[in-house]
């Protein structure tokens, strides 16, 4: 069993970036990553300045040819909207305990 | 018999429990004063309306001496300039908002044609335009001096925000900015709530948050920090880049309704802008 | 144990080995930094100046939290405990990373 979990941690540990990075180039990438930003603010308000940071450092990497930097920042900004969306999620369910009655 | 009673009893006592969930705006602001008379009891109600000060003494005595040669004197003087002067029509702000502009109790307010909150800056532009003039920045610059213009000459009127019960759109409006003010936004994961109402008077670093109750009244500040005068909507946009959430639109909605909702829980207060800040 | 284990075998994959002085060191810098912990805005805490009181002063940090794991949980996430906090979830919002999150722990753990 702990052999077993082992094996899933390491597994996750090194397939899952090797898939995501697989297909698709480091501009596209950066594409999804900002489009699954602004769909994720128009749908639920929840917008973080990091993601957009990330978005922009992606970019200027990739301008200055340093693809798998960009590559990584992309990434980046990915997880974020992931979070954000988390945030959104946990806050429509939790917010109502801070309005005082 | 005795489970259709107590099936009965669960009934009534949820139907409490939904009944409280689902109070309306005037439950929503007795227990928002109220909130913050309890947490403040040395602090008189309708001094709320000055802010951090109002439950800061040792800061109050400085502000004080700031208020006797205020900051924003220039502004209510360039502002009132620029609030008479006549348009390329040879109209003035004066044909929209009387002779001196002491209209800042009629803001902000529900627009039952247009389904949408209009606040005192989004009107000032709404008449610029209409006369066929160019509209104003929204967070700093000529709109805080025409602001502040119409705020001094408002000085002492009661907040009184309204929401029409004939209109369901402007209750959604106030709703929307309610849950704006209560949900942890940005990477940092603050709600306006956790800083101005859970930790309010408490210290981030050096600086003491102010209370909610009373966010609304004292607009246009001038703000040490900035050097310089801003509107609400420029400081929201700074709280919000505090805790690293990207900064919604000056005037855009999402901020007309908060702007909404914290005004409407300063009601009972009083309009005394403009201000000066830290 | 082996949890932990593993966990240093991938921390050690990522960042080079450090010896326990060095993360208290390097976790220490990683709060304080206003970029990055910035737990002095809300914490008193070891020589720190004008600390912030919104959160609680931070010592005797291995007698409140014997449990490790749960001492790292309040720094992740918070709000899993307290959905009224004020504390920001840095692992949960990706403000720190893994790797700082355990220096952080380290650091605390000494004080």
């Amino acid at each position: 069993m702990r052999n077993g979990l082992k094996t899933i941690a390491l597994g996750l540990a090194l397939i899952a970036p090797v898939s995501f990075a697989g297909s698709g180039t480091t501009a596209e990438h950066i594409e999804a990553a900002t489009a699954a930003y602004k769909k994720l603010a128009k749908e639920s308000s929840y917008q973080w300045t990091t993601t957009v940071k990330a978005i922009k450092a992606a970019k200027k990497a990739l301008k200055a040819g340093d693809d798998k930097a960009a590559r990584k920042l992309a990434h980046q900004a990915m997880d974020l909207v992931e979070a954000t969306r988390l945030q959104a999620k946990i806050e429509s369910e939790t917010w109502q305990m801070r309005v005082p009655k | 018999m005795k489970k259709v009673i107590s099936s009965a009893l669960v009934g009534t006592l949820s139907l409490g429990i939904a009944f409280s969930v689902s109070a309306g705006p005037v439950e929503d602001q007795v227990a928002f004063k109220k909130y913050y008379e309890n947490r403040f009891p040395d602090t008189p109600t309708e001094d709320f309306a000055n802010g951090v000060y109002s439950i800061l003494p040792t800061a109050r005595e400085q502000w004080e001496a700031i208020e006797e040669f205020p900051p924003y004197e220039l502004a209510i003087e360039t502002g009132e300039e620029f609030y008479n002067k006549t348009f390329a029509n040879g109209k003035s702000l004066a044909d929209c908002f009387g002779p001196d502009g002491a209209v800042r109790n009629q803001y902000p307010k529900w627009d039952s044609d247009r389904g949408m909150v209009v606040t005192m800056e989004l009107a000032i532009n709404e008449c610029m335009t209409a006369n066929g003039e160019k509209p104003l920045k929204y967070k700093k610059g000529k709109i805080t001096e025409v602001t502040a213009y119409m705020s001094f000459n408002s000085r002492g009127q009661e907040v009184d925000v309204k929401i029409p019960s004939d209109d369901p759109r402007a209750l959604a409006a106030y709703e929307n900015g309610k849950e704006h003010f209560y949900t942890k936004r940005g990477q940092l994961n603050f709600a306006c709530a956790d800083c101005h109402m859970l930790t309010a008077g408490n210290l981030y670093r050096a600086d003491t948050t102010s209370p909610g109750f009373g966010h609304g009244t004292h607009w246009p500040v001038y703000r040490s920090k900035w050097q310089s005068m801003g509107t609400l909507h420029r400081r929201f946009g700074g709280c919000h880049k505090n805790i690293r959430a990207n900064p919604y639109k000056a005037q855009g909605e999402e901020y007309r309704n908060l702007e909404y909702f914290v005004t409407y829980m300063s009601n009972g207060l009083t309009f005394n802008g403009p201000g000066a800040r830290k | 144990m082996r949890k932990e284990l593993l966990s240093a075998v991938l921390i050690s994959a990522l960042v080079s080995p450090l010896a326990i002085a060095d993360a208290v060191k390097q976790g220490k810098e990683i709060a304080w930094s206003r970029k990055k912990g910035n737990c002095l805005t809300c914490h008193m805490m070891d020589d720190g100046q004008q600390t912030g009181n919104s959160g609680p002063p931070l010592m005797a940090m291995k007698a409140r939290y014997p449990d490790r794991a749960m001492l790292r949980q309040q720094i992740w996430d918070p709000t899993k405990r307290n959905p009224l906090t004020n504390m920001p979830p840095f692992g949960r919002n990706k403000i720190l990373t893994e790797a700082e999150i355990d220096a952080v722990v380290d650091y605390l753990y000494s004080l």
